[in-house]
């Protein structure tokens, strides 16, 4: 009985943490002191003081508020990747698990291709050609993730294609995109949410490297991984500068990272498809 | 077959297993679940005990718990077990390794997955040997090249350099077979040892298993499903009905006089050639038990078959049944006969 | 490989940006003339189908181009560099299984204990931590702290910190992967026979679960090589190793064309050679591949 409710647990302290983060960012403005491209709002570099709870930065902007609204880029960043790299994973994926004969072959073939490589490197990859950018990092995120998507949609697929009701659906005579909306996909769903919600913090742990490498958000805006990058120039003077933003990233993936395992656990108990 | 053998064996004669008061129960979300209820019973030296039941009447759990191969926790085991009057329960991890395939050995189901795939049969037929009898590798090679032989594999001395998926499952199934009576045990547990293989196989491993019975004196425990199977090869049959064992009799006596309703449904759901060709007016079609085998919940305080019972009476739900003894060693527990 | 280094070349000359333009960004007064004149010296000129035939053609012929800025030839200088990098990835993929295996193997063994849940937790909180992150966190420590560690450069002494930065990472992802594939090992039906011979626990253990577990490890190595190969092209930057991620990140901001594409089929050969070189390891420890 320990056993379940720690299991419980975990998924609980991943809720919190998240419906914090949540909060922190819609009202980012109304609970931030200052605004976060506001200079001079202390002296330079000063360490956490009441006055500003996580320091002040080389233009003495106010760390606590530049962190809040970095939550905000930070779940923006998230939902867009995972969604880019969500859809474009399912159609390729349900069109490679539904076709047969070479169309098949050949999607799985680049699938595999680019699977073969480390995701953040596709990113780097991508973002490099399209140019450092918040939004060119999100998509680079997005695409670089498409491969594991598709993957993990197509396994799917193929083992809810040789059940009954499939043919079922096609002995009635649905169309292929009939078969794949209206059958396929509400039987892809459950799976779906479990690598989102997980996909959601490599998305978020990875364009935070972009931003950290200038390849992602460029000043002055505050996300994580750029103010990391800032705080790294100022590492031994203000250590303060590097930490906070790294807790703030480490909460927000944890959190992703309990809540789906948590679903995982509750959806789908066998884990094929998982790393 | 050594009927005589047994029917002869006085109850005097030591028992060289003797279970009682097993009960194994798991601990889940939904509160603890009995899957073995309170059972008891001997095997005499020799004698092929047959152990019957439904799929998820507890059978398996019996002959797991006995090995206690079970995972304790979850599973919670209660009652004695003697091997030759010696009660094992107790004993210390490191003793009860010792009794394990010297004195109890076990065939499983799945011959398939039961033998590791990435060890070579030699490797797997070895290592008892090796430490329970104190054999050196040449040794051990050499027994487990005989028992091979034994167990009717030809080519034993290539067979032992081999791996398991380099075996058909018959074969696979003969080794696990010469593993387990490698050191010559006193008993042998064989779960539903047949279950996976197809109808020919399934006779020969069944005749094996009787002729190495016959020839060394172990006696068995067979776990199964399948009447017919019982009907060829055991001496003496328990049928288990949702934890319990309801009826035990000889095999002759069960199957000549069934008491407990619900062997009397097992043996109705059985098709019967001689029925047919006697022209009997019996009814042609094959007759089932209505309703389903309950799964394992808490234990119910009267009897677990009342629910499908055509005779069911009204203390069947509520006080359970006490086994009668209707002819020498033919015990049945139901409110019926007592 | 082939089909990769077309797309690459094809990719990277479908999407707007130029390095020229970043180069004479950083010069004084270029006219378009000059421009015109250097894009054509460089073969930017041509269709980016052209080019990306032509450059085909010429990495199989072994000419990877010259770096647009220092005009050295890539591959001479992305191979230099290569050494660097497989240092720091082996040093951090033996760490990592140091670390990881035993951490899982125990977790595996009392699954379902507060042990378990507690290593699993950690393993969650380290898969959470950003591998650049610790790295900055390392080096502030050590640098203030500990004098006695490099704690940049690429001498032999100052691989220690990023390897334990990637190797901390890392160990977490592994110690789950090993875990989960220990479970199954351990639940598996020849486990219960071993058992039922009356082997004690420690032989069941060491002869029947640590052989198949090896398979799944040896895939897990494999990934996590993989990773790590791609984890520490950021880690190098962060401990200024002087290794070819290092050299990709500066020729991405600086849109040095031939050497990305250099650095991109350099790693496919990398990745390429890896996953080889495992399915002969397979073969050695898998009797079951043998005969197939």
């Amino acid at each position: 009985m320990k056993f379940f409710r720690l299991r419980y647990l975990n998924a609980i302290i991943g809720l919190v943490i998240l419906i914090v983060i949540v909060g922190a960012a819609i009202f980012a403005p109304m609970l931030a002191p200052f605004s976060p491209e506001r200079m001079f709002t202390g002296p330079r570099l000063s360490p956490p003081s009441w006055a500003h709870l996580f320091g002040t930065d080389t233009l003495g902007r106010d760390m606590f508020s530049r962190v809040l609204h970095g939550a905000r880029l930070t779940l923006y960043v998230g939902f867009i990747a995972v969604t880019i790299g969500v859809v474009s994973g399912t159609i390729v994926g349900m069109i490679a698990g539904y076709a047969v004969g070479w169309v098949r072959g050949f999607l799985m073939r680049c699938i595999d291709l680019l699977y073969s490589f480390p995701e953040i490197l596709v990113a780097l990859a991508l973002v490099a050609f399209l140019g450092p950018s918040l939004d060119n990092a999100m998509i680079a995120v997005g695409i670089s993730r498409t491969p594991f998507f598709a993957r993990v949609i197509y396994s799917v697929v193929l083992v809810e294609r040789s059940k009954p009701y499939f043919d079922s659906g096609r002995v009635v005579g649905a169309g292929p995109v009939r078969l794949m909306l209206r059958y396929l996909l509400p039987n892809i769903i459950p799976p779906l949410i479990v690598v989102a919600s997980l996909g959601f913090s490599t998305a978020i742990l990875a364009a935070a490297g972009l931003s950290f490498i200038g390849l992602g958000a460029q000043p002055p805006a505050p996300e994580w991984g750029a103010l990391l990058a800032d705080g790294r120039d100022n590492m031994r003077l203000a250590p303060w500068l590097m930490l906070y933003p790294g807790f703030a990233i480490i909460l927000v993936v944890l959190a992703f990272n309990l809540v789906g395992d948590a679903l995982s656990e509750y959806l789908d108990p066998r884990q094929r498809w998982r790393r | 077959m050594s009927d005589a053998m047994v029917q002869n064996s006085p109850e005097t004669v030591q028992p060289v297993l003797s279970v009682r008061n097993l009960k194994v129960s798991f601990e889940g979300p939904k509160g603890r679940a009995v899957a073995v209820d309170n059972i008891s019973f001997d095997v005499r030296p020799g004698e092929m005990l047959a152990l019957v039941g439904e799929s998820g009447c507890g059978k398996s759990t019996v002959a797991l718990s006995l090995m206690k191969l079970l995972a304790s926790p979850p599973a919670i085991i209660e009652g004695s077990v003697y091997v030759k009057g010696r009660e094992i329960f107790n004993l210390s991890k490191e003793e009860i390794s010792k009794v394990r395939g010297k004195e109890m050995a076990m065939i499983f189901q799945q011959p398939m997955t039961s033998l590791n795939p990435v060890l070579t049969i030699e490797r797997q037929l070895t290592e008892g040997l090796m430490l329970h009898e104190g054999l050196t590798r040449k040794q051990a090679r050499e027994r487990a090249r005989e028992n091979l032989d034994l167990v009717g594999i030809p080519s034993a001395n290539e067979r032992l350099n081999q791996y398991p998926h380099q075996l058909s499952g018959g074969m696979r199934q003969r080794v696990m077979i010469a593993m387990a009576m490698s050191c010559k045990p006193s008993i042998l547990i064989a779960d539903e040892p047949t279950t996976a293989l197809d109808v020919t196989t399934q006779a020969q491993i069944l005749a094996l298993m009787s002729g190495l019975q016959d020839e060394f004196g172990i006696s068995t425990i067979l776990i199964t499903h399948d009447l017919g199977v019982v009907a060829e090869t055991a001496n003496r049959v328990a049928v288990m009905y949702a934890g319990r064992i309801v009826e035990t009799a000889t095999s002759n006596d069960l199957f000549s006089n069934p008491s407990h309703p619900y062997t009397r449904g097992l043996l109705g759901a059985v098709p019967r050639l001689d029925a047919l060709l006697s022209g009997d007016d019996m009814p042609s079609r094959l007759r089932e038990i209505p309703g389903n085998v309950p799964s394992a919940g808490p234990a119910v305080p009267g009897c677990p078959f009342a629910p499908r019972c055509d005779r069911v009476k009204d203390r069947c739900h509520t006080q359970r049944p006490t086994p009668v003894e209707l002819a020498p060693g033919h015990i049945v527990s139901c409110w019926e006969y007592a | 490989m082939l089909a990769a280094c077309f797309l690459v070349g094809l990719l990277i000359h479908l999407v707007p940006g130029d390095p020229v333009e970043v180069m004479v960004a950083k010069m004084d007064a270029v006219s378009p003339e000059q421009i015109h004149a250097i894009r054509e010296q460089l073969g930017l000129n041509a269709p980016p189908w052209e080019q990306s035939a032509n450059y085909v053609w010429r990495v199989l012929h072994g000419d990877f181009g010259k770096t647009i800025f220092g005009r050295e030839p890539v591959l001479e200088f992305l191979l230099s560099r290569l050494p660097n990098t497989f240092l720091l990835t082996i040093c951090g993929t033996v760490l990592a299984l140091a670390i990881g295996l035993p951490l899982g193997f125990l977790a595996a063994y009392h699954r379902g204990s507060w042990l378990d849940n507690l290593l699993m937790f950690i393993s969650v909180l380290g898969v959470s931590v950003p591998a650049f992150w610790l790295g900055l966190v390392l080096l502030v420590t050590f640098s203030v702290h500990f004098q006695f560690i490099p704690v940049a450069g690429d001498g032999p002494a100052s691989v220690i910190l990023p390897a334990v930065t990637l190797g901390l990472v890392y160990s977490a992802i592994i110690a789950r992967m090993t875990r989960s594939a220990m479970i199954e090992v351990l639940t598996e039906d020849f486990i219960r026979t071993a058992r039922s011979k009356g082997l004690p626990e420690r032989l069941v253990l060491m002869r029947h679960a640590l052989k198949p577990g090896m398979i799944a490890v040896v895939t897990i190595a494999g990934l996590i090589f993989g990773y790590m190969m791609g984890g520490q092209v950021i880690v190098e930057n962060v401990f200024s190793w002087n290794g070819i991620g290092r050299v990709a990140i500066h020729a991405m901001l600086q849109r040095d064309y031939p050497t990305i594409q250099g650095f991109i089929i350099l790693f496919a050969a990398v990745i390429v050679t890896v996953s080889l070189l495992l399915d002969l390891v397979y073969m050695w420890i898998d009797p079951r591949i043998i005969k197939s």
